[in-house]
């Protein structure tokens, strides 16, 4: 029913405002409105008109749906509701980006820019607080502050690993690897980016009431009593776990149903297997970290009693609640990245992907066990208790699925002819920084151990490994992968190469020192430390500011080669999967025509079929 | 043919070198500081034991890595050896890894967690009461009668065996003192326990590991809510805690408090 | 949808039914997931104050909404375009007297069983989440009903209405759930 006219863009180009403003301008409406109903009932309550918290959590609530809607689902989607004429919003040029856009391809591109965006903020929040942890007392920032930087900085990050990588390629190129010309559905998925600017944009004004200080966990009573940005936080996750949601549904629904002739689930490329399993652990737990959130305001803003023990409430609930979901999301974060990382080992090993069904038996097994194991996290919460064995079993076993991911890593490298482009060094690096993180998170998972390390900056280097060592390195191995296929340009070789050493390295000399200074008594989330650790706390803030250093080589190399770098051709990498077979970057329905695969990802024998055809002008 | 074999043999190799300075940098570095309590014997034996285990693990992957990266790189892409699957180095690797999960499960996971277990169910020779507070501790020796609000030192004899029992007026806290190794989160509403025997005299001037730091994340305070524990003799024990149970006279006058209203029980002794 | 001539592509029905199982297994998780934080917090204790009988009329009144609705969706089927405005309406009618009674519902009990009790707040949490889920299916069948009747719903949409009235059934049957744990047990 959606019709390409140009009505849109005129209108568009008569008011001067790119439709992101305009959204802006409705959310505000939407907030006020939100608060004036909030006021009134109150009111008419006789309670007082006025209360800032119930007023904001309203007033967000009916600014999300007001932004969607001004950002252009009103004129995409809205309309029809109501039985009128709805129009696809298609302007040329840098304002496409701008506005509630149908393309997955631009969708795509919005996320990437999106949470690269905020992944350089909340990069920039944890130079600070490697300043103030450079030696122990006060250095810039005192305790309060610190610890409101660092819940930012968690929360910031933990939302850029579990969107980045599956919001930039899971949307651009998972579509294209499967041959489709698009997502099932385009509009949810527009609405899925969509639903993250008012999000973002609230935790980052959330300094302006006091920030909330409870990390990303948001453990109550402490987030019943504390600031009001811990609200903000509350909504932001709620928000941000809707639009999970509804970009699960679409992957799980372009995987399943719309894949192109012959493109067995045996053939499916490893990062579409990664972005499925993803799905599925966002369809299934994402809401339960909505539900524990939600409950903690309710407490706050009238007066429930979920978590208060003085009305008889339970404050571990939450963290069963909250876990049920957290577990998995780490999944969430890493999958997609090791399905890049699987992607990039056979290509440039010039060989297939090793034991590709144990591969997938893996990402599956990790899937399965990750909705089993939540209460690893809570394991001094009442040390002794029985159950804590049963986690423990469920936890050392995910070792197993996990296993099988780097038996297919080692596998394919090995006797491979190892291309060492960009993307493979990451990839490689992965494999290494994965290997350290997998096996201190064993230490975790052992009852005993884990008696002194929870809590502790082992703890904060193990995730660190996982999520940064993997999830993020995957993140820069797919842009340096994806990047000649997204922009149709080449990167700086020379460049990328700096990044690359200097991520690697300042990423290794910043995290290892703190397996030691955890088990050397520096818990985590503190502003300050015992005198004795401040050499190491000293190093590793160095480290840290030289790691800090890669990301700006980066940027200048993204911007730049964006702009200017010479073109790249459908296939610098000689890869075989759809994506490389259509030209860069792809028109505008992906394929000049349909495509049927006929042959394997991964086989790069030199007589070998190419995996797939595609039937230019053919009618099916 | 023997192109292979020696890439197998050299790897081989490689892994035994690794493996072994492996062994030798985690014996050099001193990874965990002193331990001054019976029951984090058991800590040590598991952290200790999953090290030694995990060696191995980690130079086969860093093994096959280094030797591919050395022996198989190109500079101009060039077709690589077709291999698929190696059904037999597939299931092994499977097989072992699971056998190896399974092990660390049943040891050192089980077996340490029944005996932490068990020495938890012993007759404690101490009772101490802990109320984590925003920010501070309370501690209260119920037996003597001694209630102290925001000591500035906590004192304990060595070689009894003491019962916690921790709780919180406010928001979730948690028991550690790294030199004793165990943790027990302290929340409100609930009473949760630890027990731990001292092993042996010491102070948190001479290991700041001899502290009570809080361990969750409390809010503001929560990186300075910690307080020197000083370990001494059970004797010297008994004498302070009679003379401080007179000082309370029955009042509930408690002599421990520093009178301050804010900042806590931590770092007074520091600039 | 538009036509895009090109790649294979499922038909628009069987894609979006999927979609909508989809987004039904999750919300299902959701309802799954209040329910268990209703028997961690109370364990199998129900507030005595609870209406019994105010819950067996809000079920009636949801069980014909789960008639009306399948009506509506076979007329849809049958090409009945009158019918089916019918049935949506008298759905919609049902599902709002349903809100209405809530509203009773929750006055009555704040006086009762007020949200500072642990009762009190699941109580709300999952009601007020139920109802929210009514309220959204409310607006699926209204939309429903004025495409229909400004004749934007084709042959080919019959689809729309089974999918909403699938969403609606879906609600409908949580309500059993909540019914029975909130007023039975
Ligand atoms: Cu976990
Ligand atoms: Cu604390």
């Amino acid at each position: 029913m959606a019709t390409a006219t140009p009505q849109v863009e005129r209108r568009l180009g008569a008011s001067g405002l790119p439709f992101a403003a305009r959204g802006l301008l409705w959310g505000l409406g939407g907030f006020v409105l939100g608060a004036a109903v909030v006021a009134i009932i109150r009111a008419l309550a006789g309670v007082g008109a006025w209360r800032a918290d119930q007023a904001i959590v309203v007033g967000f609530l009916f600014s999300v749906p007001a932004f969607v809607l001004g950002v252009g689902a009103w004129e995409t989607w809205g309309r029809g509701w109501f039985g009128l004429e709805t129009y696809e919003y298609d302007p040329p040029g840098w304002r496409r980006y701008f506005g509630f856009n149908l393309d997955h391809k631009v969708i795509g591109v919005q996320y990437l820019v999106t949470f690269l965006t905020v992944f350089i903020l909340a990069g920039a929040v944890a130079m600070l607080m490697r300043t103030e942890l450079m030696d122990p007392g006060r250095t810039v920032l005192g305790p309060a502050s610190f610890t409101r930087f660092m819940s930012l900085h968690g929360f910031l990050m933990v939302l850029v690993a579990v969107t980045a990588v599956p919001g930039a390629f899971g949307n651009y190129v998972m579509p294209i690897m499967v041959g489709a010309e698009d997502m099932a559905f385009p509009r949810l998925n527009a609405l899925s980016f969509w639903l993250w600017p008012p999000a973002i944009l609230l935790l980052l004004a959330s300094p302006l009431v006091g920030g909330w200080d409870t990390g990303w966990t948001g453990y109550p009573p402490l987030a019943s009593v504390n600031n009001l940005g811990q609200i903000f936080y509350a909504l932001a996750f709620v928000v941000g776990g809707l639009s999970s949601i509804v970009a699960s549904v679409n992957f799980l629904t372009t995987i399943v149903k719309m894949r192109a002739r012959g493109l067995t689930w045996g053939r499916l490329p490893i990062f579409v297997w990664a972005i499925l399993l993803t799905g599925v652990l966002s369809l299934f737990f994402t809401q339960s970290v909505a539900v524990a959130v939600t409950m903690v305001t309710l407490d706050r803003i009238v007066g429930a009693a979920f978590f208060e023990p003085l009305l008889g409430g339970a404050p571990v609930l939450y963290q069963h609640i909250f876990w049920f979901y957290s577990h998995p999301a780490v999944y969430v974060m890493v999958l997609p990245s090791l399905g890049v990382m699987l992607e990039i080992l056979p290509v440039f090993s010039r060989k297939p992907l090793f034991a590709y069904r144990w591969a997938v038996g893996g990402i599956i097994g990790i899937s399965v066990l990750s909705g089993v194991v939540w209460a690893h996290h809570m394991f001094t919460v009442s040390a002794l208790s029985n159950a804590n064995a049963g986690f423990m079993l469920s936890t050392e076993a995910i070792s197993v699925p996990t296993g099988l991911v780097f038996l297919s890593a080692v596998g394919t490298i090995w006797r491979g002819r190892l291309w060492m482009k960009v993307p493979m060094l990451f990839a490689l690096a992965m494999v290494f920084n994965f290997l350290i993180g997998g096996i201190t998170g064993v230490f975790l998972s052992d009852i005993p151990a884990d008696y002194q390390l929870q809590d502790t900056y082992w703890v904060v280097a193990h995730f660190h490994y996982t999520i940064v060592g993997a999830g993020i390195f995957g993140l820069f191995a797919g842009i340096y992968y994806w990047f000649p296929k997204i922009t149709g340009r080449m990167f700086d070789e020379r460049l990328a190469r700096v990044h690359f050493w200097m991520m690697f390295v300042g990423f290794n000399l910043t995290f290892l020192p703190m397996f030691w200074l955890g088990l050397n008594g520096m818990n985590r989330r503190i502003a300050d430390y015992q005198p004795e650790l401040a050499p190491v706390n000293l190093f590793v803030s160095l480290a840290g500011f030289f790691l800090g250093a890669s990301f700006l080589v980066f940027l200048w190399n993204f911007v730049v080669s964006w702009k200017k770098g010479p073109p790249a051709g459908p296939n610098p990498w000689g890869a075989r999967t759809l994506e490389w077979q259509t030209s860069s970057p792809p028109p505008k329905l992906n394929f000049e025509g349909i495509p049927e695969v006929v042959g394997d990802p991964y086989d790069f024998a030199p007589d070998a079929p190419r995996h797939a055809e595609i039937e230019v002008g053919g009618e099916r | 043919m023997s192109g292979r074999r020696r890439d197998l043999v050299v790897t081989g190799a490689l892994w035994v070198v690794l493996v072994i300075v492996g062994v030798l940098v985690v014996r050099s570095v001193d990874l965990l500081p002193a331990l001054r309590s019976e029951e984090g014997a058991e800590v040590d034996l598991a952290f200790n034991t999953l090290l030694l285990y995990s060696i191995p693990v980690f130079a086969f992957v860093l093994a096959v890595l280094l030797y591919s990266v050395v022996r198989w790189r190109v500079d101009e892409p060039e077709t690589g050896d077709q291999i698929r699957d190696v059904p037999a180095f597939s299931w092994g690797w499977f097989l072992v890894s699971t056998a190896l999960a399974g092990l660390i499960f049943v040891t050192p996971g089980l077996t340490g967690f029944f005996a932490l277990q068990s020495a938890a169910t012993e007759e404690p020779d101490l009772e101490v009461r802990l109320t984590g507070v925003q920010w501070h501790w309370d501690v209260e020796y119920p037996e003597a009668g001694v209630a102290l609000e925001a000591p500035q030192e906590i004192l304990l004899p060595a070689d009894r065996r003491v019962r916690f029992e921790l709780t919180s007026a406010d928001v979730i806290h948690a028991f550690w003192v790294p030199a004793f190794r165990l943790k027990q989160d302290a929340i409100p509403g609930e009473t949760t326990e630890l027990i731990v025997t001292p092993t042996e005299v010491s102070s948190y001037d001479a290991d700041p590991n001899v502290r009570l730091q809080c361990a969750e994340l409390c809010g503001t305070g929560h990186a300075r809510m910690y307080v020197p524990v000083r370990v001494v003799e059970p004797a010297e024990f008994e004498a302070w805690l009679t003379g401080a149970a007179m000082g309370m006279g029955g009042d509930g006058m408690d002599m421990g408090s520093d009178g301050m209203d804010m900042g806590g029980n931590a770092g007074h002794d520091e600039g | 949808m538009t036509v895009h001539g090109a790649a294979h592509h499922p038909p628009y029905a069987e894609l979006h039914r999927f979609g909508l199982r989809l987004f039904i297994a999750s919300e299902a998780f959701l309802f799954g997931v209040l329910f268990a934080a209703r028997f961690y917090l109370l364990g199998f204790e129900r507030a005595e104050a609870v209406n019994v009988t105010l819950g067996v009329v809000l079920t009636i009144i949801l069980l014909t909404a789960t008639w009306s609705s399948h009506r509506a969706a076979a007329a849809a089927r049958a090409g009945d375009r009158g019918a089916m405005q019918g049935q949506l309406l008298l759905t919609m009618a049902l599902g709002v007297l349903f809100l209405a009674l809530v509203v009773v519902e929750w006055s009555a009990g704040f006086r009762e069983f007020p949200i500072s009790t642990p009762y009190g707040s699941i109580f709300y949490l999952i009601t007020g989440t139920h109802s929210l889920h009514l309220l959204i299916g409310l607006f699926v069948l209204a939309s429903l009903f004025l495409q229909a009747r400004r004749g934007r719903l084709g042959e080919g949409d019959v689809w729309k209405v089974e999918g909403g009235v699938a969403y609606w059934q879906f609600v409908d049957v949580v309500w059993l759930f909540v019914f029975t744990i909130l007023y039975v047990l």
